[in-house]
């Protein structure tokens, strides 16, 4: 595991540069899930050159100093850590407040799984493209999908949350059968989840090229449109799990496909109204 | 804000630092006058005396406790108020402890405590103090004759107070027995049970997000008061399932611009025509905020729906 996390490296760091970091850790091995815990505060043993950033986080809490993985030296400490799964902010820690991407976890009810999945995510990126958006489709490295659309400006999560929650209320008003946008785990049973509610300055989603915790681990990697089509058109998204050693050779063939959402700079359309209710 | 109730001090050790007591509850519940049928005239209430039936005077009545069926011990007035507590304006803190050591089955009410004048700092001090150690302060303190226990914490940059019960006034698990297992105590959940037990609760485990929960029935309660208040006939609809595609304005909106860019009528019921918006295209030109046309044409399909 710590040699898969130095040999993504190159590709993984941009994406984590500079926001705060949820590490999970799983100090007794990814056998036993329920040790694993979520870690906000930096671990105190750290050694000086991992950077950290404050983050006031709630009125319990205070202001904890959260970890930044800055450098393939901080990834790797974070490796050794048994930190098995990274979970970055969609914010850089100097600007809390504006998120970098709008992001939809597509979370797959049973009996419905990864092509249901790949099916909605091609409709989000239907809507998104009539205004001329570009997205990106990511597997989560479990059992859904996400879709990022970069935003990179200065859009605060007070509009790019409601504007994540209509989307997901469209597509289940268009297809009620298909897709929930509610969170409560019941009604999801055979649809696929759109959750639009990590749009919040105080969640944090799964890493590009981080691994997940299974017995035999997957990444959570970019996929090209045409993967996903594929997925869809076959029902089969067999071809989209990646286990350590294929993951590998995928980002040493393809580099770095997300590298889009770090760069390109889009607008959300104005819906002239911000009112979620 | 609102008016404060109530002003004093915290204090403990040797600092002091003056504060006022206001409310951290606005009650929502829906108040009815008692009226006459037919006439409405408003109904008042009296004290009459049991016997004779003759109205009693405000001063004229005192307190009673029974102690044995129809035997009263009464005490006046003045009686009474030797009794009260000391009319403090202390706030004393006793003791610092931990959030999690509290059940909350002790907490009463909210209150906010806002620095009274010229104590802004000593307050600031204490919040950032608090916060810092990560402590709850429990305290004693009068209030409208009655001695209180409280809660002092931090939230944000203010302090909360909640006033709590005794711990006599609270009855444990241990005193329920008999009342509340009425039946003999039930064997031990099968392993298998509580497997699937526990499953369903992490199916159903979400965040806490308290503005999704709203009072429904007052909800209903108020809309059935306001449309009886325009004159309009009230049938009591048949409650219906809850539309899983009931959507908030802006879905709306979005699906509106949808259509729009797609130069399409957007697929809803019988609504009147979407207007033609100004293009949503917005990449890469930063400046492309359509902002007046549109807001417009939100504010047209609003009156629309009304």
């Amino acid at each position: 595991m710590i040699d898969y996390y130095a040999r993504v490296a190159d590709a993984m760091l941009p994406h984590l540069k500079g926001r705060p970091l949820t590490l999970r850790r799983f100090p007794e091995g990814v056998g036993k899930p329920h040790t694993s815990f979520f870690e906000k505060n930096c671990p105190k043993h750290r050694p000086d050159w991992v950077k950290t950033t404050p983050i006031y986080v709630d009125r319990r809490a205070g202001e904890i100093d959260f970890c930044m993985c800055q450098d393939l030296p901080t990834l790797t400490w974070m490796a050794q850590l048994a930190a098995l799964e990274l979970h970055p902010s969609l914010s850089k820690a100097n600007r809390m407040e504006q998120p970098t991407v709008l992001a939809f976890d597509l979370d797959p009810g049973a009996p419905a799984g990864l092509v249901e999945c790949c099916r909605v995510a091609l409709r989000v990126r239907e809507l998104f493209s009539a205004f001329d958006l570009d997205c990106f489709p990511k597997v989560s490295g479990g059992k859904g999908l996400q879709v990022y659309v970069p935003l990179n400006g200065r859009v605060t999560y007070e509009r790019t949350s409601p504007f994540a929650k209509s989307v997901a209320q469209l597509l289940e008003k268009q297809t009620p059968k298909e897709v929930v946008s509610k969170m409560a785990k019941a009604s999801r049973r055979g649809k696929v989840f759109v959750d639009w509610s990590q749009n919040h300055q105080k969640k944090t989603t799964i890493a590009v090229y981080s691994l997940r915790a299974r017995e035999r681990p997957t990444a959570s990697l970019p996929l090209h449109w045409r993967e996903v089509e594929r997925a869809a058109k076959r029902g089969d998204a067999e071809k989209l799990r990646f286990e350590i050693p294929a993951a590998v050779t995928r980002v040493d063939k393809e580099g770095d496909l997300f590298e889009p959402v770090l760069s390109t700079r889009q607008k959300l359309p104005d819906l002239g109204e911000l009112e979620t209710e | 804000m609102a008016r404060a109730i109530w002003s004093g001090s915290i204090s403990f050790g040797l600092l002091n630092v003056p504060v006022k007591l206001y409310s951290a509850v606005s009650k929502q519940t829906v108040r009815f006058r008692e009226l006459r049928e037919g006439d409405g005239s408003r109904v008042k209430h009296k004290r009459v005396a049991e016997t004779d039936g003759k109205e009693v005077p405000y001063e004229k009545i005192v307190k009673g406790y029974e102690y044995a069926p129809d035997q009263y011990v009464v005490l006046g007035r003045d009686e009474l108020s030797e009794l009260e507590p000391q009319r403090s304006r202390a706030i004393e803190i006793q003791d610092f402890v931990d959030l999690d050591d509290i059940d909350p089955i002790y907490f009463e009410q909210p209150y906010y405590l806002g620095p009274d004048k010229g104590a802004a700092r000593a307050y600031a001090l204490l919040v950032q103090a608090m916060k810092d150690a990560r402590k709850v302060a429990i305290a004693r303190f009068v209030l409208r004759n009655k001695e209180h226990l409280a809660a002092i914490r931090p939230m944000d940059d203010v302090l909360t107070l909640t006033t709590m019960r005794f711990h006599d006034e609270v009855t444990s698990p241990a005193d329920l027995d008999g009342e509340v297992f009425e039946e003999e105590k039930p064997k031990k959940p099968e392993k298998r049970e509580l497997e699937m037990a526990k499953q369903l609760i992490e199916s159903l485990t979400s965040d806490f997000n308290p503005d999704s929960y709203r009072d429904e029935y007052r909800e209903e309660l108020l809309d059935l008061l306001e449309r009886k208040a325009v004159g309009k006939d009230v049938v009591s609809a048949p409650s219906e399932e809850p539309e899983p595609t009931k959507a908030p304005d802006l879905m709306a909106a979005l699906e509106e611009s949808l259509a729009a860019v797609k130069g399409e009528e957007p697929a809803t019921d019988g609504k009147a025509k979407a207007k033609p918006k100004p293009k949503a295209k917005a990449k890469s030109s930063p400046k492309s905020k359509s902002s007046n046309g549109r807001k417009s044409a939100a504010k047209t399909r609003k009156k629309a729906k009304a």
